[in-house]
C-alpha cells in the first residue's frame, strides 16, 4: 500500500515537473526561434572578418550590411551602396553610399568606414580568410573622395568587382573598430542588434534595430538563434513547434517532415557542387580518354535522386549551373556506358580499370556519392575501391593529397567558380590542371565588360574544363530548410551564409 | 605507522598516474593530424596565413617547452587560455562543469528510485507476471546503446507526448524550472542506462536476503511486511549494489558525452567534442585532466577506505 502511494507521488512529481506550461517563459521566448546546424564553438565571433563557419553567419548577417547584396544568379541589389559605376578604362569602380545610415553605436555611416573595412580585411595582421579572396584589390586603391563616395582602383580591370567584393567577409564595420572588441560586441548597420551573445554559449538573442534605414523592417521583434547538430533532435524540435525556422534539414530526416501540415519545406537553388576530382598528371587519369570515360559512366539524374533524394540538380562537369546564361550547355550530359567502354579500350584498358577513390562525410552525402559512383562505373568495367576516411581530418590529410578524391565547392559567380580550383595559380589545385590556354580564356572573360561577350567566353572556358579537365561535377545540392506554419517572409538563398531575416515574421 | 605509509604511497601513485596521463594526453594531441591554425582558417587557409597564425598562437615553439609551460600552469591552477578565442580556460569550463554536475546529480537522483522500486517489486512478486515483465524490460534496456535510448525518449516525450524540449539549451539566464525541464530527458537517459544493471543485481540480492533466517525471524516476531523489507532486508541487500553504483558514477563521466550531444546540452561532454574538432589544445587538455582527476580521486578514496576497513591490510 505504502509502496503504491510512493509510486503515485513520484509519478505526480514527474508530471508536474515536465508539464509544458507557458508560465515558465524563458528569455527570448517571444522571439522568432531560428535553429542552425553549423557550430563554431569557441571560435564563434561577432567580427565579420572571422566568419569561420556558417554558424557565425547566423548573427553577422543579421547585424551588419554589405555594400551590395546578390541574388542566386549573382544579380546585384543595393544595400549600403545605392548606385555604382565603372570608369571607361575599367580600372576604377565608384560606389555612391546610402545617406542617413547609422551604426548601432549611433555613429554616422560614411565612406571612411567602407575604406577601413576593406583595408582591414586585406591587412595581413587581421588574419582573415578574406585576404585571399580579395587578392585582386589594391589596398592603396581604395579611396574616399567624399563622405558619401568610395572608389576602388585596381591594377587590372575587374569587371565583376561589385559581385566579387560581396562575399561572406565583407560586412561593413565602423572606422577604427578593433578585432578584440568586434569579436564580442558588434557595431553594424544591420536590421538586428546584439542583445545576448557570448562565444560558445548555447543561445544568441538579437533585437530589432528601431532605426534601421530600410523603413518597416525588420518584421520580427527579435531573433533567438540556437544550434543543434543532431539531425533527429533538430527535426523533433521542429515538429513539436519548438523552432520557427530550421536552416538546414538533413536529407536523412526530410521524409519525416515532408507530409507534416505544420511544417513547410523551403528549397534553395544550386547551393554547392559535389565533385569527384582527379589529378590530370597522374596515371591512369593523365589519359584524356580515361577522364572522358569516367565522366560518361555517371547517370546524373539517378545520382541526384539517390544521393540527394531529389533535392538537387544535374550539372555538366564545370562549376556553372546549366540554368546560368554562362553555361555551355542547357542540359547535363547523359550516361553512355558503351562509349565509355570504347574509350577505355582505346586508352589501353580493355580488361578494365581499377583504382582507389578517397572520400569522407566532409559534406553530407559525399560518401554515398562515392559509393553510387563506384556502382555506376562497374557497368563499364571500372572497379573502384571506395576508401572512407574520418571526416574531421579529410580536408587536412586526404584532399589535395590523394590522386582521386570526392570534394565539394560552395556556389561562386562563374568567373570565380571557374578559377578557384582550376587556374595555374589557384590555391586549391585539386585536379593539377595547368592549362595556359584555359587561364587566358578565363582572364579574357573576367576582363570583358560586355555581358553577352563575357558569357560566351565563360561558356568556352567551362566547355574546355568539362571536356578535358579532371573534375567530374555531376550535381549541385539544393539546401532544404523548414519553416513552421504561421511563419512567413523567409526566402532562402543558395549561398548558405547569405541569410536575410528582414522579412521573417511569425504569428 | 605502516598504514600511513600505505596511504601516502597510494597518494603518490595517484599523482604519478595523473602526471602520466598529462604526458600521454599531450603527446597524443601532438601527433593528431591538423593543428588549431588549420582548424581556425579552415579551407580558407593559405600557407602564409597559417604561418602568421601559428606565430601568434606560439605553436612554433617546441612541444617539450609547451608541455613544461602547460604543466607548470596546471600545478599553479592556471589552465591557460583557449587558442581559438583567447578566453581563459577556467572561464570556459566553469559553466560547463556546473551544467554537467547538475545533470549528473539529477540523473543520480532519478537512478535511485529507478533501481530500488523495480527491484523491490520483482523480489516481492518473484516468479509472478510483474517479475517476468520487469526482467524482460530491463534486459531489453540493458542491450540498448545509450544514444538509441536517448532518441526513443526524445520521440516519446517531444513528439508523442509533447511535454519536454528536444533541444536542452540552458545558460546563466535560464530559470530553475527551465533547467529542470531541459535536463529531464538527458538525465532520464543516463539514469535508465545506469539503473538497468543495478536492478538485476539488487533483485537477486533482495531475494537472497528475504530467504535468510533473520528475515524469517523478524517476520515470525510479527513485524509488518513493509518494516521488514525497508528496515531489515533492503539495507543488507544494498551493500553489493553499492559497488555497481560506484562503477555507474564512472560511467557518468563518459556517458554524458554521447547523451549531451544528442540533446545539445551545453555541458562538459559537448565542450570536449567541440574542442577536439577545433584542436583547441588547452581546452581539450584541461577537460581530459579534470575527467582523469575525477577518476583517480574516486579510486584513491576507495583505496584509502579499503585500507582503513580491511583489518589484514591494517596489520600488514
Amino acid at each position: 500500500m505504502r509502496m503504491n502511494r510512493w509510486l503515485l507521488g513520484a509519478a505526480a512529481a514527474a508530471i508536474g515537473l515536465s508539464a509544458a506550461s507557458p508560465v515558465w517563459a524563458a528569455a527570448g521566448d517571444e522571439c522568432v526561434k531560428i535553429l542552425g546546424y553549423e557550430w563554431s564553438g569557441e571560435k564563434q565571433s561577432m567580427d565579420p572578418a572571422d566568419m569561420h563557419s556558417g554558424d557565425d553567419a547566423y548573427h553577422t548577417f543579421a547585424v551588419y550590411n554589405r555594400l551590395v547584396d546578390v541574388d542566386d544568379n549573382f544579380n546585384l541589389k543595393p544595400e549600403l551602396a545605392t548606385e555604382w559605376s565603372v570608369s571607361g578604362d575599367g580600372l576604377t569602380w565608384t560606389f555612391k553610399l546610402r545617406p542617413g545610415v547609422k551604426f548601432h553605436s549611433g555613429k554616422d555611416f560614411t565612406s571612411a568606414d567602407v575604406v577601413y573595412s576593406f583595408k582591414r580585411l586585406l591587412d595581413e595582421k587581421t588574419g582573415s580568410g578574406a585576404r585571399a579572396v580579395l587578392a585582386f584589390l589594391d589596398p592603396e586603391g581604395i579611396k574616399a573622395p567624399d563622405p558619401m563616395t568610395v572608389t576602388f582602383t585596381t591594377p587590372k580591370p575587374v569587371v565583376e568587382l561589385p559581385v566579387l567584393i560581396t562575399n561572406k567577409f565583407t560586412n561593413i564595420v565602423p572606422d577604427g573598430a578593433k578585432a578584440a572588441d568586434l569579436r564580442l560586441k558588434e557595431d553594424g548597420t544591420g536590421p538586428f542588434m546584439q542583445e545576448q551573445f557570448t562565444p560558445n554559449a548555447p543561445v544568441r538573442i538579437l533585437r530589432k534595430n528601431p532605426n534601421y534605414w530600410d523603413a518597416g523592417k525588420p518584421k520580427a521583434e527579435c531573433l533567438k538563434i540556437t544550434v543543434a547538430q543532431e539531425a533527429v533532435s533538430a527535426i523533433a524540435a521542429m515538429k513539436a513547434g519548438q523552432v520557427d525556422l530550421m536552416l538546414n534539414v538533413d536529407p536523412s530526416v526530410i521524409g519525416s517532415v515532408k507530409d507534416d501540415p505544420n511544417v513547410q519545406l523551403l528549397e534553395t537553388g544550386a547551393s554547392n557542387s559535389m565533385t569527384i576530382s582527379m589529378w590530370v598528371d597522374t596515371a591512369p587519369f593523365d589519359n584524356p580518354k580515361v577522364r572522358e570515360a569516367l565522366k560518361l559512366v555517371v547517370d546524373r539524374q539517378a545520382m541526384v535522386d539517390t544521393v540527394l533524394l531529389g533535392f538537387g540538380e544535374t550539372a555538366a562537369d564545370n562549376p556553372v549551373p546549366v540554368s546560368n546564361p554562362a553555361s555551355y550547355v542547357k542540359e547535363a550530359p547523359k550516361q553512355d556506358i558503351e562509349k565509355a567502354k570504347a574509350l577505355l579500350a582505346e586508352a589501353g584498358y580493355k580488361d578494365g580499370l581499377k583504382f582507389d577513390l578517397y572520400t569522407a562525410e566532409g559534406v553530407p552525402g559525399m560518401v554515398r556519392m562515392a559509393q553510387v559512383y563506384a556502382e555506376m562505373a562497374k557497368a563499364a568495367g571500372i572497379e573502384i575501391n571506395v576508401i572512407v576516411t574520418p571526416a574531421e581530418s579529410f580536408w587536412d590529410d586526404v584532399w589535395l593529397k590523394k590522386p582521386i578524391v570526392t570534394s565539394a565547392w560552395s556556389m561562386r559567380p562563374p568567373g570565380e567558380g571557374l578559377a578557384v580550383a582550376y587556374t595555374q595559380n589557384a590555391k586549391w589545385k585539386e585536379t593539377h590542371w595547368e592549362r595556359p590556354d584555359y587561364d587566358a580564356l578565363l582572364l579574357k572573360a573576367n576582363t570583358t565588360a560586355d555581358e553577352g561577350e563575357r558569357n560566351k567566353l565563360f561558356q568556352q572556358t567551362g566547355q574546355l574544363l568539362a571536356a578535358e579537365g579532371g573534375v567530374i561535377l555531376p550535381m549541385f545540392v539544393h539546401q532544404v530548410l523548414a519553416l513552421r506554419k504561421g511563419c512567413d517572409g523567409y526566402a532562402p538563398l543558395a549561398q548558405n551564409f547569405n541569410l536575410n531575416f528582414e522579412n521573417l515574421s511569425c504569428k | 605507522m605502516q598504514i600511513w605509509l600505505l596511504i601516502v604511497r597510494r597518494i603518490v601513485l595517484s599523482a604519478v598516474t595523473l602526471l602520466l596521463v598529462s604526458a600521454f594526453v599531450f603527446s597524443v594531441l601532438e601527433v593528431l593530424p591538423g593543428d588549431v591554425a588549420t582548424r581556425i582558417l579552415g579551407r580558407d587557409a593559405t600557407p602564409e596565413a597559417l604561418q602568421v597564425l601559428r606565430e601568434q598562437l606560439g605553436l612554433n615553439q617546441s612541444a617539450m617547452i609547451r608541455y613544461i609551460h602547460w604543466l607548470g600552469g596546471l600545478l599553479t591552477g592556471n589552465l591557460g587560455r583557449s587558442l581559438v578565442s583567447s578566453r581563459s580556460v577556467s572561464e570556459i569550463l566553469a559553466p560547463r562543469i556546473f551544467n554537467t554536475l547538475a545533470l549528473s546529480i539529477y540523473a543520480f537522483l532519478l537512478y535511485l528510485p529507478l533501481t530500488v522500486i523495480p527491484a523491490v517489486v520483482q523480489a516481492l512478486k518473484r516468479d509472478m507476471a510483474a517479475d517476468h515483465v520487469l526482467s524482460v524490460v530491463t534486459l531489453v534496456l540493458l542491450s540498448m546503446p545509450d544514444f538509441l535510448l536517448a532518441t526513443i525518449l526524445l520521440l516519446a516525450f517531444v513528439l508523442w507526448i509533447p511535454v519536454l524540449p528536444a533541444i536542452s539549451l540552458v545558460d546563466e539566464t535560464s530559470s530553475y524550472v527551465e533547467y529542470l525541464r531541459a535536463m529531464t530527458l538527458p538525465a532520464a537517459t543516463l539514469a535508465i542506462v545506469m539503473a538497468v544493471y543495478a536492478v538485476r543485481m539488487l533483485r537477486d540480492n533482495l531475494i537472497e536476503v528475504l530467504d535468510s533466517d533473520y528475515v524469517r525471524m523478524a517476520e515470525l516476531k510479527g513485524l509488518s511486511r513493509g518494516r521488514v523489507l525497508l528496515r531489515h532486508a533492503l539495507p543488507n541487500a544494498l551493500v553489493p549494489t553499492l559497488n555497481v553504483t560506484a562503477l555507474n558514477l564512472a560511467y557518468l563521466i563518459g556517458g554524458v558525452v554521447v547523451v549531451e550531444r544528442v540533446f545539445s546540452y551545453p555541458g562538459f561532454g559537448t565542450l570536449l567534442v567541440d574542442s577536439l574538432q577545433l584542436r583547441d589544445l588547452p581546452v581539450i587538455e584541461a577537460t581530459v585532466m579534470i575527467a582523469a582527476l575525477v577518476y583517480v580521486s574516486a579510486n584513491l578514496v576507495a583505496d584509502i577506505a579499503a585500507i582503513l576497513l580491511n583489518p589484514r591490510l591494517r596489520t600488514a
